[in-house]
């Protein structure tokens, strides 16, 4: 069976947004200096650092961070989040998110796959509350983004390679991001997308909404014969003929290249989703 | 079931428009830039 059309049209897009949300050259190129114009503004829905080197546009775990510090209600951000999670749910995960992507890519190397222990998912409710509202609230500091290997990946080890004046600084709390994030690369090589499925806040954020956002999926019964091909292909292990809407899911869309064609996109109104178009790009031999 | 979702989408949709138009008038998407246009010391890892 073959999905690689969508599969590759998803690469493709998580690719424009990670070089599109972190293109700017200036920042990457002259003297590092962070972009503060009005696309700063922007909290897209998606794990973004905003101390990359190149980035055009907030994080939403750290401004919601930022806002605990001054103890004051991110109602913006929280507005965002909703608003994008009624839409969509975790649309943007699956297509938008630069880490996503990271983790995606990295599955793809050819070794011997485990799965993620099916409690380890609720491990990102508590970072969500714990590290991003409540630690910050009290301790007047970021700690999510002290724990974060995208941070990291995109913030702490750029900007200490372009940047000689903070080699100096780069100490214990630096190298215990660096080996987080060495941690989440090497399980990210085994597991489907380790991060956003047990730790990722912002995942936790529009999880909820994938029971009732206006995009939805929806399994034909009487089509499905259980072969289990949906979730072969899915990048976050879902079982989509028992949970088409699953809190996991990420809207990929891959297991709409189902061999009988009962997995599909819909709207919570029941019409189907302009969506099913992405089919075409499909083409599904069975062997 | 699907008039329950409808009815939680609704509601979300509204708290989300509420939350939004209240956080633009308190000027949060200034802070937000504010925010995000000075080094997070604790993202890269050295505060």
């Amino acid at each position: 069976m073959e999905f690689k059309p969508l599969s590759r049209l998803r690469t493709f897009w998580q690719f424009v947004f990670a070089v599109g949300m972190n293109g700017y050259v200036s920042g990457w190129i002259f003297k590092p200096h962070l972009y503060s114009g009005s696309a700063k503004g922007i909290v897209p829905p998606v794990l973004n650092c905003y101390a990359c080197p190149g980035t055009f546009v907030s994080c939403p775990a750290g401004s919601i961070q930022h806002f605990m510090v001054i103890k004051a209600i991110p109602y913006y951000v929280l507005g965002l989040i909703i608003l994008v999670g009624a839409s969509v749910g975790r649309l943007f995960c699956g297509w938008a998110c630069p880490f996503g992507l990271v983790q995606d890519l990295l599955y793809k190397i050819k070794t011997k796959k485990f799965r993620l222990p099916r409690w380890m998912r609720f491990g990102k409710y508590l970072f969500l509350i714990f590290t991003v509202f409540l630690i910050p609230y009290l301790i007047s500091d970021t700690f999510f983004c002290k724990l974060c290997p995208q941070g990291a990946l995109e913030g702490g080890i750029p900007q200490m390679l372009l940047n000689a004046e903070l080699h100096h600084l780069a100490g214990l709390l630096y190298w215990s991001k660096v080996v987080i994030l060495a941690v989440v690369v090497l399980a990210s090589i085994f597991v489907k997308r380790p991060f956003c499925r047990a730790v990722c806040p912002v995942g936790a954020l529009l999880a909820p909404f994938n029971r009732v956002s206006i995009l939805q999926m929806k399994v034909d019964g009487a089509a499905c014969t259980g072969c289990g091909w949906c979730q072969i292909v899915c990048p976050v292990d879902i079982n989509v003929s028992e949970d088409p809407n699953s809190l996991e899911c990420i809207r990929c869309g891959l297991c709409t290249s189902c061999p009988t064609s009962a997995v599909k996109f819909t709207t919570i109104f029941g019409k189907p989703s302009t969506l099913p178009k992405i089919e075409n790009f499909l083409k599904i031999d069975v062997d | 079931m699907r008039v329950f979702k409808i009815i939680f989408l609704a509601i979300s949709v509204l708290l989300g428009v509420l939350l939004l138009v209240y956080g633009i008038k308190l000027q949060d998407i200034l802070e937000v830039i504010t925010n995000g246009s000075i080094l997070c010391l604790s993202c890269v890892g050295i505060g």
